[in-house]
């Protein structure tokens, strides 16, 4: 891509005023490798981190969510540096070996193994719940094949074969095989004197690290990510003194760190990679305890947890768009909100993050742009038709961000890109369909598709799938018709699974499908579930839970009443999950 | 032998699901504020499908205004009996 500036985002975005399950790691692990746990509520953060838990023994991102892989990890992790209690460990174990394809591990049930998922699972598994690994032959032959000819390693092995190493991929293989190590088990074979020369090379001449050769700068993420990585291999950076002054320079006024040079914006993943990445470099960082722990309580939520930057001024981009799209905004805070979402295209991923300074997602991408992000600026479009098509994966489908598996709805989300863009040159829609297919099962007769091609089957990837398909050009009506019949709850709305319980996201998805495909919609059916959803403050997700409701689940409700109220036509294609 | 009340078979059934603390609430005691931070929508339909299962009663989502019903275990117990008998009222007139 061209290069992008580092800058601050202007204008002004909205916040969701919620912890994230990331954040709260990085401040944690932070405290901790500065020896300042002691600032924590951990009561508070306990709590926060349980009702993440779900029955079937995983965590999930959020609470009411699904479990995954990921944020199992992340859970498990807090509690640990905590030195809280990590309960029933042998019903997490059981859990992730559900995440097995048959060669390593996958982020949710059903879904293809990434590295990311793999390095999660194993160190949850073998250092969290003293777990054992069952399928060794297949895992050390997966992992194997990481290595690139170029020496590092990648997502996958099909993605290795293409030669594309990345610093974050090293390291979460490098991680997965420490865990395997300390387990009693060998590390995979890899070439490790190629491996060190790789990640030796991504050392720009300022002295940080960058991700791969397609990244244009360097970055404290990819400092940490190839820093650990060395320091486990035994190794060190080209010019460690470089690196570390590097890193130091990113430290700001505040106590924090920031990510980029020149950039004015500092945030938590940039101080736990700046204090992660001395370590590895056995630099001290107790000269920075006491900066980093008053940073970091600047950053604590009244409920528990932590958000990326001070809670008032940390804005989303998903919330930023849900502002937007749902109607509440003025011109004025409208035109601020889309400048901010501008500014989340950062450098080395021109895709828009979910937070400055993150990761470019291609779910958020999408809200972005429905928001009317960038809708006068060309280049800035082809920077994201471009970084879309380096994430199409070798199944053909896309994942929520760089090297992570297939899913439905990221798959459904990066269509919704391609249409806002007008453009599909840079992806192959063969391989598009080619997943969509890998996802097609048959049910009594009828066609269903599941989120992942070993998952189950649910309204919402039936109507992703359907979306993309009918972008490839096929006639879907039929087979939306079909769908929508068999999960139209009676009195109101439509359920994910079966016709009996519905739910906002379902409903909406539902309804705006059958509006593009220029289907019926029972007006009265829908206004009588709206009303069983509607509350003081908006929406709410389920008719069960009133209290869950938040920014995104009002867009979706107001979009559906003015779609009800008849001052809408047509909904905007929004994915969530 | 006597059959349980209906109020201790649900006892029973949630306390299979949500532990034995179950069988000593104030059947006038808001459930939800016993499930504390365990309650959300996952949690709900687990409840009331455990219910269903036990009664072999179908709970609609929407129009039985679960909120309500499922409040307390008193309103519980009155909801499964008027839908045991709803039931047993359209069994006697096939």
């Amino acid at each position: 891509m061209s290069a992008l500036l580092p800058k601050f985002p202007q204008g002004q975005g909205l916040a969701n005023h919620q912890a994230d399950l990331w954040c709260t790691y990085a401040a944690i692990r932070s405290l901790a490798w500065v020896e300042r746990l002691g600032s924590a509520d951990v009561p508070q953060l306990q709590a926060y981190i349980q009702s993440r838990r779900n029955r079937d023994g995983g965590y999930a991102w959020s609470k009411g969510m699904p479990s995954d892989a990921w944020a199992t990890f992340y859970c498990t992790e807090t509690l640990k540096d905590l030195a809280a209690t990590v309960s029933d460990t042998d019903a997490t174990a059981a859990w992730l070996h559900t995440l097995f394809d048959g060669d390593a591990y996958a982020m949710c049930p059903g879904q293809t193994a990434d590295a990311w998922a793999t390095h999660y699972a194993l160190r949850t598994l073998l250092e969290v719940c003293q777990g054992e690994v069952q399928q060794r032959e297949p895992l050390y032959r997966w992992l194997e094949g990481l290595q690139c000819a170029n020496g590092g390693l990648s997502w996958s092995a099909e993605f290795a074969e293409r030669d594309v190493a990345d610093t974050r991929a090293c390291f979460y293989g490098v991680m997965a095989a420490r865990a395997l190590q300390r387990a009693g088990l060998p590390a995979p074979a890899w070439d490790r004197t190629r491996l060190v020369a790789w990640l030796q090379t991504q050392q720009l001449a300022d002295g940080g690290f960058r991700f791969s050769a397609s990244a244009e700068s360097a970055c404290l993420w990819a400092t940490y990510r190839a820093t650990a990585s060395l320091a486990e291999l035994h190794a060190l950076p080209l010019d460690a003194k470089r690196c570390s002054d590097w890193i130091v320079a990113r430290r700001s006024g505040a106590g924090g760190f920031v990510r980029w040079q020149g950039y004015d914006g500092e945030d938590v993943w940039a101080v736990f990679c700046a204090v992660g990445s001395l370590k590895a470099l056995g630099q001290p960082v107790a000269w920075l305890a006491d900066e980093v722990a008053d940073y970091i309580a600047s950053l604590a939520t009244p409920g528990g947890g932590y958000t990326y930057r001070e809670a008032s001024t940390a804005a989303d981009v998903l919330t930023s768009a849900a502002g937007i799209l749902g109607g509440t905004l003025d011109g004025g805070q409208r035109a601020a909100a889309l400048r901010w979402i501008e500014g989340c295209q950062m450098p080395n991923e021109a895709g828009i993050m979910y937070m400055p300074g993150r990761g470019a997602e291609v779910r958020c991408t999408a809200w972005g742009l429905a928001a009317g992000a960038f809708a006068e600026q060309p280049q800035a479009r082809q920077a994201i038709g471009q970084w879309l098509a380096s994430l199409q994966n070798p199944d053909g489908g896309f994942g929520f961000w760089e090297g992570r598996g297939s899913d439905m709805v990221s798959t459904a989300a990066a269509v919704a890109i391609l249409q806002s863009l007008g453009d599909s040159s840079c992806v192959a829609l063969d391989g598009l369909q080619r997943f969509i297919g890998s996802c097609q099962h048959e049910d009594s007769g009828r066609l269903t598709y599941s989120a992942y091609p070993r998952g189950a089957s649910s309204l919402r990837a039936g109507l992703q799938a359907l979306s993309c398909l009918a972008y490839l050009g096929q006639p879907v009506q039929q087979a939306a018709a079909v769908l929508l019949a068999a999960h139209k709850v009676r009195q109101g709305g439509f359920a994910n699974h079966g016709q009996r319980i519905p739910d906002l996201l379902s409903t909406y998805q539902a309804v705006a499908m059958a509006l593009a495909f220029e289907l019926p919609v029972d007006i009265a059916h829908l206004r009588f579930f709206l009303d069983k959803v509607s509350t003081a403050q908006g929406f709410a997700w389920s008719p069960l839970y009133l209290e869950g409701s938040d920014a995104l689940s009002a867009c979706l409700g107001r979009l559906l009443q003015a779609f009800v109220d008849g001052r809408r036509r047509h909904l905007p294609n929004l994915q969530l999950s | 032998m006597n059959t349980p009340s209906i109020e201790l078979q649900i006892r029973q059934t949630l306390a299979q699901l949500l532990g034995p603390e179950v069988l000593g609430i104030d059947s006038q005691a808001s459930f939800r504020d016993f499930l504390g931070e365990r309650f959300d929508s996952l949690m709900a339909v687990e409840v009331i499908t455990a219910v269903e299962d036990r009664f072999s009663i179908e709970v609609d989502y929407l129009s039985d205004d679960v909120r309500f019903w499922f409040e307390t275990l008193d309103k519980m117990q009155r909801f499964v009996a008027q839908k045991v008998e709803d039931q047993l009222t359209l069994q006697a007139a096939e």
